[in-house]
């Protein structure tokens, strides 16, 4: 008896597998890069290079041990572009499990809190049928992993399969721009059923959050505070703006179907905040069809920002200085975004697909506010912010799994 | 009009033979030990089993799914019939599981008779195998 065809034998119960993308993208901006995900990622196609490598390319490795019936190991390190532009390999799951019940398993150590229906797989692009997951949706929550703890609960009630996954834990990660963000008390839920074709989520995650912002620090925060003693609404502006144990929430939906020759899968969120984070909507609808070897598929996918994206609150005493200073930390936040895709997966061998994607990215400016023009994408140029876009992205990719 | 009818016979009697080959090829029968106390499972319940969604039988008691090696013609049939997925699908189904950790694709052996003799000796297994294959070691508890 072999273990399967997933992984590498090692013996004593030591199994080794992995999974990577070769990726190339192309865009035909050259005013601003794009990037799946602002905190995450620093530079892509558009500005810095016509094609890009960097955005979809990655290389995971993980190893189990089955030490005994009931208790497991596994390790998984992935090395792809991270937010200070390195790609050493970074531990993505670090824990150990154990078998409570057949049904009924704990994870203790490094694991990626299940905010979202693809939390599992937002590096396995091999799982995926998209060259990458949505990205006005999958960019909201990038709470990568957690120090912490989760439950499966897999329970039958009739033709209905249910998987109860509670978790808590707490999460200090790097993000672009030497930013520093740590989640304290990090807790959620998982719920999910699938009846015959049809799939059903909800989840929900809260935390208390944190970001230490270089820029922030060394020149919003002591200009506001010198402020105070001329103007006291720069000091109330700057405890509201300040993202120090500052509540963040994500509630989220997801909804599919497959019938194993055709899929739709649509997913809706909302996060709501209390400080310079925005509050947000995104979504997206996919749906494809599978015609043997090929999968055909097109997704519309939007991100709106609910918070204000300007602010013009101060009077008195240098009134326009505050309300300049508040306006330029929103406009640095990502904003309004949406993509409409069509793509083609094939499957060169069960273990390895090849993927060609377009996208078309519309941002838009909110109307008579400078520099709100940007969307999603990093190191944009003064025009690109202050104006509508349309962005033309194509994207080839080659997946596997071994 | 004689050879005309005997023509027809002919076409009739290949194209019977043909589809009986054909219905013959698709006869995986699934499997526990002959000790075992799981007597009938529905396709819903295998297919739950083998795609790692459940890990026990209606009892309660654990049950560990056994496959035929990727590629083979037994597992080619399981799957077309009950868990409905094809190749490439399946794999995207595992990986989705097994990169997170949440489960781990059932243990493979390479043919009927390996199958066979694994489950007959391990009463919490459940395999398939082509009905051809069957003994007395084991019973049929869901044919497709």
């Amino acid at each position: 008896m072999v273990p399967n065809a997933y992984a590498l034998d090692l013996g004593h119960d030591v199994t080794i597998k992995g999974f990577g993308t070769a990726g190339l993208v192309y865009s035909d901006n050259n005013q601003a890069d794009f990037i799946d995900n602002n905190y995450l990622n620093p530079r892509g196609a558009g500005r810095t290079e016509d094609v890009s490598v960097v955005n979809d390319t990655k290389l995971g490795l993980q190893m189990d041990w089955q030490a005994t019936e009931h208790l497991s190991f596994t390790g998984q390190a992935v090395s792809k572009q991270d937010p200070n532009n390195s790609w050493i390999p970074e531990l993505q799951w670090a824990f150990a499990k154990y078998k409570i019940l057949p049904n009924f398993d704990i994870r203790a150590g490094r694991i990626r809190p299940a905010v979202y229906m693809l939390s599992d797989t937002l590096d396995v692009n091999f799982a995926n049928p998209w060259v990458r997951p949505p990205i006005e949706f999958y960019s909201q929550a990038p709470v990568t992993h957690m120090e912490g703890v989760d439950f499966l609960f897999r329970l039958e009630t009739g033709p209905v399969n249910w998987l109860v996954q509670p978790y808590y834990g707490n999460s200090l990660l790097s993000m672009t721009n030497k930013r520093e963000f740590t989640a304290r008390n990090l807790a959620g839920f998982n719920l999910s059923a699938s009846y015959n074709d049809f799939s059903f989520r909800i989840g929900y995650g809260h935390t208390s959050s944190t970001t230490n912002i270089p820029g922030f620090e060394s020149s919003v925060r002591p200009s506001l505070l010198s402020l105070c003693a001329l103007n006291s609404i720069a000091c109330t502006e700057l405890a509201a703006i300040d993202n120090s144990n500052k509540p963040v929430a994500f509630a989220s939906v997801g909804l599919g179907w497959d019938n194993g020759d055709y899929f739709l899968t649509g997913e809706f969120a909302k996060r709501s905040t209390s400080s310079l984070i925005p509050e947000t909507l995104s979504g997206y609808i996919s749906g494809g069809a599978r015609f043997g070897k090929f999968t055909p598929y097109a997704t519309y996918s939007q991100m709106v920002v609910l918070s204000p994206t300007s602010y013009s609150g101060a009077t008195g005493a240098a009134a326009s200085t505050i309300n300049g200073i508040v306006t330029n930390v929103f406009t640095n936040n990502p904003l309004d975004q949406n993509t409409k895709t069509l793509g083609l997966r094939y499957e060169l061998f069960t273990n390895i697909a090849l993927k060609a994607q377009w996208d078309r990215i519309d941002t838009n400016p909110k109307e008579g506010q400078a520099n709100t023009g940007g969307g999603i994408f990093n190191n944009a140029t003064s025009s690109f912010k202050n104006n509508s876009n349309s962005v033309d992205l194509f994207s080839t990719s080659v997946d596997f799994i071994f | 009009m004689k050879i005309l009818n005997l023509n027809r016979a002919l076409i009739l009697s290949t194209a019977l033979l043909l589809f009986s080959t054909l219905v013959h090829s698709e006869t995986v029968v699934v499997i526990a030990s002959a000790a075992s106390p799981v007597s009938k499972l529905d396709k819903e319940q295998v297919a739950n089993l083998f795609l790692g969604k459940s890990s026990s039988y209606p009892d309660g008691s654990a049950a560990v799914p056994i496959e035929q090696t990727d590629g083979s013609t037994a597992h080619e049939e399981f799957h077309k019939n009950v868990t409905e997925k094809s190749a490439s699908q399946l794999k995207s189904y595992w990986s989705k599981m097994i990169f997170s950790g949440k489960g781990t694709a059932p243990k493979e052996v390479a043919n009927n008779t390996e199958l066979l003799k694994l489950v007959a000796a391990n009463p919490t297994m459940i395999g398939y195998v082509d009905k051809n294959a069957l003994d007395k070691s084991v019973k049929v508890i869901f044919t497709p």
